[in-house]
């Protein structure tokens, strides 16, 4: 085999998908924490000061150096270097004990909506907390009783850690990428290279000779794809819960329908560049943004939504996200397995399909 | 001078071997076009639709209006469920809230028996589960309150008004836009340049270019310069076009500014490519190499979750990345505002990454070609 020849990609290959899985897994998550603040105390008084406290005691915040001015507040959210700023006017102190609400200001960096939309949760919290010791110690009136209680579940991932959600994700991707972009680069060079005369000479039929291209593919994909299960468990402490069975029919299935893709790639590129990037951004953009990797596919728009479910991915998704998180047996996976047995039926048909027509 | 018009001419031959190459061509439109505008539609990390679903198990007025008070853009219109079909439907992931609302849950409100309001998550679905539950909880309690005609909770002694700067409706389609011409900034480069390092050696071209009275360096800085003025062109047009014209993202800062900051950072993802391909000794293997390496910079650049929140160790190895870099200055840059005082040190920090690698590719480039004449 062709591949046997080149030990240095077989190392890329299979030691590639490890190296992302642990950079992914450490490093792709939704807990936000240690937010970079300062203060812009115009008070100074007990009070103002007993209010900052409860910031720079939350693991949320990270406290920086004081705020002098206005200018310097601008400047410093400006570059960057601040995500938030507290700033408590004049008077705080005095009003609070006259029994006037003064008004706390909290500017945000607005750059980055999710991390500021997540900042905003954890400053209300910090508020409603400063409220709750003021009215202990003002001894008033207790709050009446909430007339009803709203109790969060949350299911799948009761400790709500992103690790959860990322390393299944993660899998998904990278059985994508890895198989896809070596399959389409091998065709893509013999075609460069003029070997795929040979081909043409030998009797082979069109379904061998992508089978037998596939296939080497396949077989370092099933060895990433077990390799990235044993990182999972034993390294991010992420157990497969549902049905294991599920999980590996549906990884043989989806390398399938990479390296199919990445057959169908090639077919319609003339340079090993162009099949690079041609797999790297149709792959890419639906694997990660439409999948529902980031964000849950039943919030997005009617387009992605189509693109995202014509592709492997999303399926995948499920079932990795199913088995590894939810606890799901096999039954309530066949949907998903069904779907990509389907894509990757179309998807090989395209490659075959399309493989003459590039010939002439 | 002589160099320079060599450097000159060598670059315009690179890029004449691109416009004949139209699959690429091609793919580098809609790498700036859709590609960039079809994300910052479609997918938001923001919470904009939040799918829910409700278990209305007691059909009162009170329960109509909690269903009723979970509008849009925030969330999509609640459809509903019967208490069997929860679990299904959360398994298949079809909706990322269900909530249930008990039996006789007014006339249990009514009566100060505080009922309890059941709010499944989808836990999976990180971007809206936490941000959502909370939003939801709110939306409730004060729902009830209405409800209960109560006067509104009674004035809080201290206010607290929170305004997001730079963005202040925290829209996120400005955020993914200029996020994806970053992506395909970054990946174009590499490949680029270094599949063009990797395509001369394969065919043998560069023996044609040895026997010219060049340097390496000249080679190197014709593949730079080349390369870099398609990305800058192509990159800006996009933020003119796509990101200002039909997303509509009021661009707060100089634009000039953001295309220097542009040409710095493909200087060192130019640089990063060529040093990759004299690494790689076909192109499968540079493919493979210049993908993973790709994906590192891409997906931990700050630009799909925050920096802040990684591990340390994670965050000070990506200082030597250029992209952390790039994407925290063209941010500044372009949302904040920020001029030249602000994100200096940025723009060195990428320029200083750009020469380090830049040496060590013309390092080995320069072996790579002693090698091949050696041979």
């Amino acid at each position: 085999m062709e591949l046997r020849r080149d030990p240095i990609r077989l190392a890329f290959a299979t030691l590639g998908p490890i190296i992302l899985m642990v950079v992914f897994g450490f490093g792709i998550t939704f807990d936000v924490e240690r937010l970079t603040y300062a203060t812009l105390d115009r008070d100074r008084s007990p009070e103002s000061r007993a209010y900052l406290e409860n910031f720079s005691s939350s693991r949320y915040f990270t406290t920086r150096a004081p705020i002098v001015d206005d200018a310097d507040l601008e400047k410093r959210l400006r570059s960057g270097e601040l995500r938030l700023v507290v700033e408590i006017p004049p008077g705080f102190g005095r009003d609070l004990q006259r029994g006037r609400s003064p008004e706390v200001a909290v500017w945000l960096d607005g750059a980055f909506p999710f991390r500021a939309e997540t900042t905003q949760g954890y400053v209300e919290g910090v508020h409603e907390r400063f409220l709750q010791e003021l009215a202990l110690e003002s001894r008033a009136a207790p709050e009446p009783p909430a007339p009803a209680d709203i109790q969060a579940r949350f299911r799948y991932n009761q400790a709500f850690l992103s690790v959860y959600a990322i390393v299944p994700g993660t899998i998904m991707l990278l059985l994508l990428f890895m198989p896809a972009i070596m399959t389409a680069l091998a065709v893509v060079r013999e075609k460069e290279l003029g070997s795929i005369v040979n081909f043409y000479v030998t009797p082979t039929t069109k379904l061998e000779f992508l089978l037998g291209k596939q296939l080497p593919y396949v077989g370092v994909a099933l060895v990433n794809f077990v390799t990235l299960m044993a990182l999972a468990v034993w390294l991010f402490g992420v157990p497969v819960k549902g049905s294991v069975a599920a999980l590996v029919l549906g990884a043989v299935i989806y390398v399938f329908s990479s390296t199919a893709f990445g057959l169908m790639v090639s077919n319609f590129v003339r340079t090993q560049i162009a099949a690079i990037f041609a797999t790297a951004i149709v792959t890419t953009i639906p694997a990660i943004q439409y999948s529902g990797y980031l964000l849950p596919v039943s919030s997005m728009s009617v387009d992605a939504q189509a693109i995202g479910r014509a592709f492997a991915s999303t399926y995948f998704l499920h079932l990795s996200l199913g088995t590894f998180t939810k606890a799901l047996d096999f039954s309530s996976l066949t949907f998903d397995l069904a779907a990509l047995v389907v894509i990757t039926l179309v998807v090989t048909t395209l490659a075959r399909a399309a493989l003459p027509a590039q010939e002439t | 001078m002589d160099r320079l018009e060599s450097i000159f001419r060598l670059g315009k031959k690179e890029l004449a071997s691109l416009a004949r190459d139209f699959a690429l061509i091609g793919l580098i439109v809609y790498a700036f076009t859709y590609a960039v505008y079809g994300p910052a539609k479609g997918a938001r990390m923001e919470l904009r639709n939040a799918s829910v679903a409700i278990v209305d198990e007691d059909h009162s007025a009170l329960s109509a209006r909690l269903s009723d008070a979970l509008l849009p853009p925030l969330f999509l219109p609640p459809r509903y469920l019967t208490h069997d079909e929860i679990d299904a439907a959360m398994d298949a992931g079809r909706y990322t809230f269900v909530i249930d609302i008990p039996p006789r849950f007014q006339s249990d409100v009514l009566a100060g028996r505080r009922p309890t309001v059941q709010l499944n998550v989808d836990a999976t679905a990180m971007a809206q589960a936490g941000r959502g539950s909370g939003d939801i909880s709110e939306i409730f309690t004060e729902e009830i309150a209405r409800f209960l005609g109560a006067p509104a909770a009674q004035a809080p002694s201290v206010r607290l008004v929170t305004r997001a700067k730079f963005n202040a409706n925290l829209s996120d389609v400005w955020f993914v836009g200029v996020a994806n011409i970053i992506n395909n900034i970054t990946l174009l480069a590499i490949i680029l340049a270094g599949a063009a390092v990797v395509r001369e050696r394969e065919h043998g071209t560069i023996e044609h270019l040895l026997v010219l009275p060049l340097r390496p360096s000249d080679i190197m800085l014709a593949k730079v310069w080349a390369n870099a003025l398609t990305i800058v062109a192509a990159a800006t047009l996009s933020l003119w076009l796509v990101v200002k014209g039909l997303l509509q993202v009021p661009i707060a800062g100089s634009v000039p500014l953001f295309v220097v900051d542009t040409i710095l950072y493909l200087f060192a993802t130019t640089s990063l490519g060529i040093l990759l391909a004299t690494i790689a000794r076909s192109m499968p293997q540079f493919g493979l190499l210049a993908f993973i390496v790709y994906l590192v910079l891409n997906m931990l650049s700050g630009g799909v979750t925050p920096l802040d929140s990684m591990p340390e160790w994670l965050q000070t190895l990506l200082q030597f990345s250029p992209t952390t870099h790039f994407f925290n200055s063209a941010l500044a840059i372009l949302y904040r505002g920020a001029g030249l005082d602000s994100v200096w040190t940025e723009l060195i920090s990428v320029a200083a990454i750009g020469a380090v690698f830049f040496a060590v590719a013309l390092a080995r480039f320069r072996r790579m070609i002693s090698l091949m004449q050696g041979q």
